[in-house]
């Protein structure tokens, strides 16, 4: 964890608590300096936020084949550990389809893939969906770029914006 | 000014910047819900609610589900898209959510289950409004744990050895015992291992692991790490649950 991620959470801590507004308001501070105890419950919470996508871009070709890349950014708050990220196709749960990116009923032939991080791709059509990231801490803000990335090979397929495909970012929390 | 007050001008300051460097994601909001774990006895009636928020500009559709977890054998947990709990009420299941609102769901049981458990998923997806026909559609999707334990009256510990599983290369790897939890309680399952032949013993504390009732995990016994020399081997396992023993199975295996 940088020192960033440590200063971000000691950010959320004291929203939490209620520091925040005495420090950025201006507001007495006679109390704290008089050694009163900070503190207080955080509520049981999972949050995330999501950055727009950025649109593929061709990162290269060869072999009879291309590669074309986007990334999305994440930000998760969890209270309650393990902390899972992972992506799911959104349109099919199952079947021939998932994991693909479609145009009507026709679809890629390889299915998009994702990472998160350093991690090595993993493609969207195995029947557990990719785990991306995990924490094993309560995190809060915690940033992640998920990279994602479709293969297309030959050169006979219409544009890779034709295509198109829902996913599902996914924050789990605290397991079973 | 006071080392006190330096000391917390540059907390204030660090904050303002950190808040500005977030604004990338999370000046667009989010999704959030709350608890992020909903824990209650599995009784008949009300076992909890849901505060669901939208904290984007845009309305999300909303959709809540509660689902079985499906767990593979490494004990990773993930919910089952194909099923629902049905014993569960939930209401409601879908709406739209405007920008910056928030929605209770009510979580209710029409009658105590038969096993008196019930483990799953609470599965909520927010889909912000706008369709987009071309490329890449990003949405929400939370998923958080419902608990709706046994009395403790009525708590069964119960499980089902399986084989032993030898992972990795020889004689360094780790062994595994399969388990099925066929009981009614996510205590984690774990034990003792004794591991004897070629006049050698060697004794080891098995990783407790969690098992979703009605599901199979391996549980880790021990890293060999090269500490027995080639042969054929018991391994007698003492699995527990909460400080409840389960029995002892005794299995063979030959190292190569």
């Amino acid at each position: 964890m940088n020192v960033a991620t440590r200063l971000r959470r000691l950010a959320l801590f004291a929203v939490a608590s209620g520091v925040l507004g005495g420090v950025l308001g201006g507001g007495p501070l006679a109390s704290a300096e008089g050694g009163t105890p900070v503190g207080g419950a955080v509520e049981s919470t999972l949050s995330l936020s999501l950055g727009e996508p950025s649109p593929f871009t061709h990162v290269r070709s060869g072999q009879g084949r291309s590669e074309y890349d986007a990334t999305v950014a994440v930000e998760v708050t969890a209270t309650d550990a393990p902390v899972r990220l992972s992506l799911a196709d959104g349109e099919a749960i199952s079947g021939a389809h998932r994991g693909h990116m479609v145009r009507g009923h026709s679809k890629l032939p390889v299915a998009l893939q994702a990472a998160a991080g350093h991690g090595g791709f993993h493609s969207l059509d195995a029947s557990f969906d990719p785990l991306l990231e995990q924490w094993a801490e309560p995190v809060s803000l915690e940033g992640a770029t998920i990279r994602l990335r479709q293969e297309v090979r030959g050169a006979h397929f219409p544009p890779i914006g034709d295509y198109h495909k829902l996913l599902l970012v996914t924050a789990s929390a605290a397991g079973p | 000014m006071t080392l006190h007050n330096i000391s917390r001008s540059m907390f204030a300051a660090t904050l303002g910047m950190l808040i500005a460097a977030g604004a990338s994601v999370a000046a667009g909001g989010g999704m959030s819900i709350s608890p992020g774990i909903v824990e209650h006895l599995a009784s008949r009636g009300s076992v909890g609610a849901i505060k669901i928020s939208n904290t984007t500009g845009a309305s999300m559709a909303v959709k809540v589900a509660l689902r079985p977890w499906l767990q593979a054998r490494g004990g990773e947990v993930s919910p089952n898209r194909g099923a629902t709990l049905g014993e569960v009420g939930v209401g409601p299941r879908s709406f739209t959510l405007g920008p910056n609102a928030s929605r209770s769901v009510s979580l209710s049981l029409s009658r105590t289950p038969s096993q008196r458990s019930i483990y799953g998923a609470v599965e909520v997806t927010g889909v912000p409004s706008g369709t987009v026909s071309r490329g890449l559609k990003i949405a929400y999707r939370l998923v958080s744990s419902l608990r709706l334990d046994p009395p403790s009256n009525a708590q069964a510990f119960r499980a089902q050895p399986g084989g032993l599983i030898e992972q990795g290369s020889a004689r360094h790897g780790t062994l595994l015992l399969t388990v099925s939890n066929t009981g009614n309680t996510i205590v984690p399952i774990g034990g003792t291992a004794v591991i004897s032949g070629q006049g050698r013993s060697l004794r080891a504390t098995a990783g407790a692991k969690v098992i979703v009732p009605g599901q199979t995990v391996n549980v880790p016994l021990v890293q060999l790490l090269g500490s027995l020399p080639a042969g054929r081997y018991t391994v007698a396992v003492g699995l527990s649950q909460g400080g409840h023993g389960l029995g002892t199975v005794r299995r063979t295996i030959a190292l190569r």
